[in-house]
């Protein structure tokens, strides 16, 4: 059943290195919703320091449904998929 | 009112027979075994602020106070366990073991009231003045009883961009009420402070259970007293540092442990427990690092294996997540609810480096076992952690934002007087441990690369000295590089500066001294 409190979104899915020089310093994934902003994508359970299940999707433009942890400052995503857009 | 009866007939006594009623037998007297006086006195619990008067405290004791605030305990708690906790916490009020316990619930302050750590850290300052007034001494640790919600945690802008904002308890400590990344008072850390989160997440129970540990820590006898270390490979140079400054001790390092075979080969009867992995905001493990491989190294549930009471000091970023979770959830609320009687960790991102020289993290959780091994109480081995990091602000190898976040993350967890018997090893147990003659085979080779290290920098400050003035008398920093499968290197580094800007000359050389490369800031 959908979450009541889902959204969604629409964006590139790249990896890119989260906290450098710190003891977090890794990659991890973000969705480029537009030219200056980016929201870093989790899905709970996933080890955060691989995020294996968004490695199909890296490079590619996607929807992503679920919600914003604001205390994490991420997105809890529970559903992803391709989008048909295409680059400009 | 304790009740008494005769050891012979079993007949009731009145508290201050000398012999029993029924039987005629004398009754021994109760010795107590310390002159304790936790009591409910109003004095101690509160009633110092309007006048109440404290019995004169003995030169050398220390005072704590016991800080909550009813009224958010009740909205974070049932009203039954909010009274049995201040029940508990009143229990506590009195003169025992050298410290002065008092209470301070600040809902008379507030009342309905939402007040930030601002007008928290101003109520204060001010019950502070009006102890030293009536008995001459300000408070030497602040126990915060209730999470974030009960007593808020101070928040500021992260300047390292790591982070959006960094939760700290520091500004009981300071008292300040400026801006740590460009206050220097801001940062004068002058009192032990702990907190004990009582709240949705780690409630009455809990609470009672935690105290009841700490109360045995101090008596409590201890079969092994090494450090129990696990690590992420990737900083097990930097662990195994750490663990060799604590007197030795193992570390476990991950991918080869992780948390399915960690129970095997971890020693849970260590007091001394030592985490260096890496931790995030989004899950509740922490994790080992290899090549590119991350396993989970730890599950908070790991807390309840074991068997001691026990401290902990994690460098693993957000190792002191609690808010808004579980036992089940954040490994700081599991370990308290079990045998951990202090916790030290970061609230935000942490910093360390791979290999030693150990700094920042490192220093911190170093810092803290160190002193808390020595007997020193939880909460001034927590305040002398954050001297030992405040103090490399100035240093040339450190970055200045990172060290700042540091002092200011690494918050405690338990009740800062609370100290762990110091364990007694082996030999040490004697009364007179026999001495046996070892034979000192490191100090000559010491002394030989000390004295190859003299020459080396003698000579390469000469060869600075001659291309460039300005670094007369400017003496170099010298750091190794060691990467694996190469030869260890040193790179030396002079400062100065130039006008306006800050200028930086680097030397590299192999071990031997030989000069490898020469390059300059911009």
């Amino acid at each position: 059943m959908k979450n009541p409190n889902s959204n969604s979104i629409e964006g590139f899915l790249l990896y890119l290195r989260h906290a450098a020089g710190s003891k977090s310093d890794s990659l991890r994934p973000y969705l480029i919703v537009a030219a200056d902003a980016m929201i870093r994508l989790h899905r709970k359970g996933d080890n955060p320091f691989q995020e294996e299940h968004f490695k199909p999707y890296e490079g590619a433009h996607c929807i992503v449904e679920g919600h914003w942890d604001e205390q994490a400052k991420v997105f809890l995503v529970e559903n992803i998929r391709r989008s048909d857009t295409q680059l400009p | 009112m304790k009740l008494l009866f005769c050891e012979e007939c079993g007949g009731r006594l009145g508290n201050t027979d000398v012999f029993c009623t029924g039987c005629g037998c004398k009754v021994p007297l109760e010795i107590e075994a310390e002159p304790a006086r936790a009591s409910i006195d109003p004095a101690f619990s509160g009633g110092w602020r309007f006048g109440q008067i404290l019995p004169p405290l003995p030169e050398k004791t220390r005072v704590e106070l016991w800080l909550t605030n009813s009224r958010r305990l009740r909205e974070q708690l049932d009203s039954d366990s909010a009274a049995r906790v201040l029940a508990l916490v009143r229990g506590k009020t009195g003169l025992k073991d050298g410290w002065a316990h008092l209470m301070l619930d600040l809902v008379s302050d507030f009342g309905h009231a939402s007040p930030d750590w601002t007008d928290h850290v101003a109520v204060l300052a001010a019950a502070e003045d009006q102890l030293k007034e009536t008995v001459g001494k300000g408070f030497d640790a602040i126990c915060i009883v209730g999470d974030e919600k009960v007593i808020p945690m101070a928040e500021f802008v992260d300047l390292t961009e790591t982070d959006e904002a960094v939760e700290s308890d520091a500004v009981y400590s300071t008292m300040s009420l400026g801006d740590p990344w460009k206050d220097e008072a801001a940062r004068n850390f002058e009192r032990a402070t702990g907190r004990l989160p009582v709240g949705v997440g780690w409630g009455a129970s809990a609470f009672e259970a935690y105290l009841s540990n700490a109360d045995a820590a101090g008596k409590a006898i201890f079969s092994s007293s090494f450090v129990q270390g696990v690590s992420a490979q990737c900083w097990s140079e930097a662990s195994q540092r750490v663990l060799q400054d604590l007197g030795g001790g193992l570390v476990q390092s991950s991918p080869e442990a992780d948390h399915k075979t960690l129970p095997h080969r971890w020693d849970q009867k260590s007091p001394w427990q030592y985490f260096n992995l890496h931790g995030a905001i989004e899950e509740p493990g922490w994790y080992g690092e290899g090549a590119s491989d991350y396993p989970v190294a730890f599950l908070p549930f790991l807390m309840t294996h074991l068997q001691s009471l026990n401290v902990v000091g994690v460098e693993a970023c957000y190792g002191a997540r609690f808010m808004g979770l579980s036992t089940e959830e954040s490994a700081l609320l599991s370990a308290l609810s079990h045998k951990t009687v202090a916790f030290l960790g970061s609230s935000k991102i942490a910093f360390g480096p791979p290999r030693p020289p150990n700094s920042l993290a490192d220093v911190m959780i170093r810092d803290f076992l160190k002193h808390m091994r020595q007997g020193v109480s939880a909460g001034d081995a927590h305040l002398m952690a954050r001297h030992a990091v405040a103090s490399t602000l100035d240093d040339w190898a450190a970055d200045p934002a990172m060290v700042i976040k540091t002092v200011l993350s690494f918050n405690l967890f338990g009740d800062p007087s609370v100290r762990l018997n110091k364990p007694l090893g082996g030999l040490a147990r004697l009364i007179h441990p026999p001495k046996v003659p070892l034979r000192d085979t490191l100090s000559p080779v010491r002394a030989r690369l000390d004295a190859s290290m003299t020459l080396t920098q003698k000579r390469l400050q000469g060869m600075m000295e001659a291309q460039y003035r300005e670094l007369q008398g400017i003496q170099p920093l010298v750091n190794t590089i060691s990467r694996t499968g190469d030869l260890e290197r040193l790179r030396w580094g002079w400062k100065t500066r130039v006008g306006a800007f800050e200028k930086h000359w680097f030397v590299l050389t192999d071990s031997a001294g030989k000069t490898l490369a020469e390059t300059h800031s911009k």
